[in-house]
């Protein structure tokens, strides 16, 4: 090969990082797409079930049970819709603190099963890109945890001089795969941190460790 | 309009769900008008003279954090925000736009209800 070509070939990493563009943008143009289509046609049988409620009450109130258990299966509905796409959808910082973002998480996450963060909500003094990495790190490390049909959760946000540090410990009666934090490591890896998964009896931990300044490494 | 009846400016580019949302708000005895973009809103809202502003966020022209940002009112409208995503990062943003409550689809008719209610409480107090 010469060295013209050579130089034109692009790095291991910079073909991961394409990959994982590649993987946040499909994810978004999908949950776009529920958002668009199912989601927002149950949001509006979701009214019009409430007013077919009122309306059947009105006219007779014996008559509206069932249509208050319709109303509230398409709520149901609508909101098992809502959750996928808002694990789909790649989340952002969008001007929030990192600590605010991974709360939401949490409470995303709680939805499914008990869940809950430590950290101290103070504003996170590290490169936005670290931040960012992490966010979504947490975001693909919860769902997939939660589709393990783990039983808790516990998040724990912390930095030190250099790294932002995410412990995120699941407790299952059934062992997580052995490469399952695999993916996230490689994510990780990329903005020169890592993902490693312990496993005991009972529960795992994943820790998500991301330095706080790419400059440290320059 | 009754006492308690609002003017309410809906802005929303689902047909189905402007549809029912206008007919829920209207047998709730408020007055409802309604603009399906960005563009036809700013167009209409200035001289509307509306109670309130319920408004999506993703529009098929823009979105309603840049609605309110375009917009300039002698008397500012109480401004909810209606998404079907709930991230910390779009509530923030709605906030910072002007919006005083974010809701996200699927919208909650009780919880729209009280959030008007703290419209109307509003408009009789001033």
């Amino acid at each position: 090969m010469s060295r013209a070509r050579a130089s034109q070939e692009p790095t291991a990493d910079a073909v991961d990082q394409a990959l994982f563009d590649a993987v946040d943008a499909e994810q978004q143009r999908i949950a776009q797409l529920l958002h668009d289509t199912a989601s927002q046609t149950l949001n509006a049988a979701r009214i019009y079930a409430r007013i077919a409620r009122d309306a059947v009450n009105r006219i007779c109130a014996e008559a509206a049970p069932p249509v208050l258990e319709l109303e509230q299966v398409i709520q149901n509905a609508a909101s098992e819709l809502q959750l996928l796409t808002r694990w789909l959808r790649p989340v952002e910082l969008g001007g929030s603190r990192l600590s605010v973002c991974l709360q939401d998480l949490a409470e995303l996450a709680a939805g499914s099963a008990p869940c809950q963060l430590r950290c101290d909500g103070a504003a996170i003094d590290a490169d936005e890109g670290s931040q960012a990495a992490l966010l979504r790190i947490a975001q693909l490390a919860l769902h997939a945890l939660l589709l393990q049909r783990v039983e808790a959760l516990e998040l724990e946000l912390t930095a030190d001089e250099r790294e932002l540090v995410l412990h995120i410990q699941a407790a299952s009666a059934r062992a997580l795969p052995e490469d399952f934090a695999t993916p996230l490591d490689d994510r990780a890896r990329l903005l020169g941190g890592s993902c490693k998964l312990e496993r005991t009896a009972g529960s795992s931990t994943i820790t998500c460790r991301l330095p706080r300044r790419r400059r440290a490494l320059d | 309009m009754t006492e308690a009846a609002l003017r309410i400016f809906i802005v929303e580019d689902h047909q189905d769900t402007l549809k029912y949302l206008s007919l829920y708000l209207q047998q709730s005895g408020h007055a409802v008008q309604s603009a399906r973009t960005v563009k036809q809103a700013l167009e209409t809202l200035a001289t509307a003279d509306c109670d309130v502003l319920l408004s999506d966020i993703a529009l098929s022209d823009g979105s309603g954090w840049d609605l309110l940002k375009g917009l300039t009112f002698s008397r500012p409208p109480f401004a909810i925000a209606m998404s079907g995503f709930g991230a910390a990062a779009d509530a923030t943003r709605s906030k910072a736009a002007g919006y005083r409550y974010h809701l996200v689809k699927p919208i909650d008719p009780d919880r729209l209800d009280g959030l008007l209610e703290e419209a109307r409480r509003e408009k009789a107090a001033t």
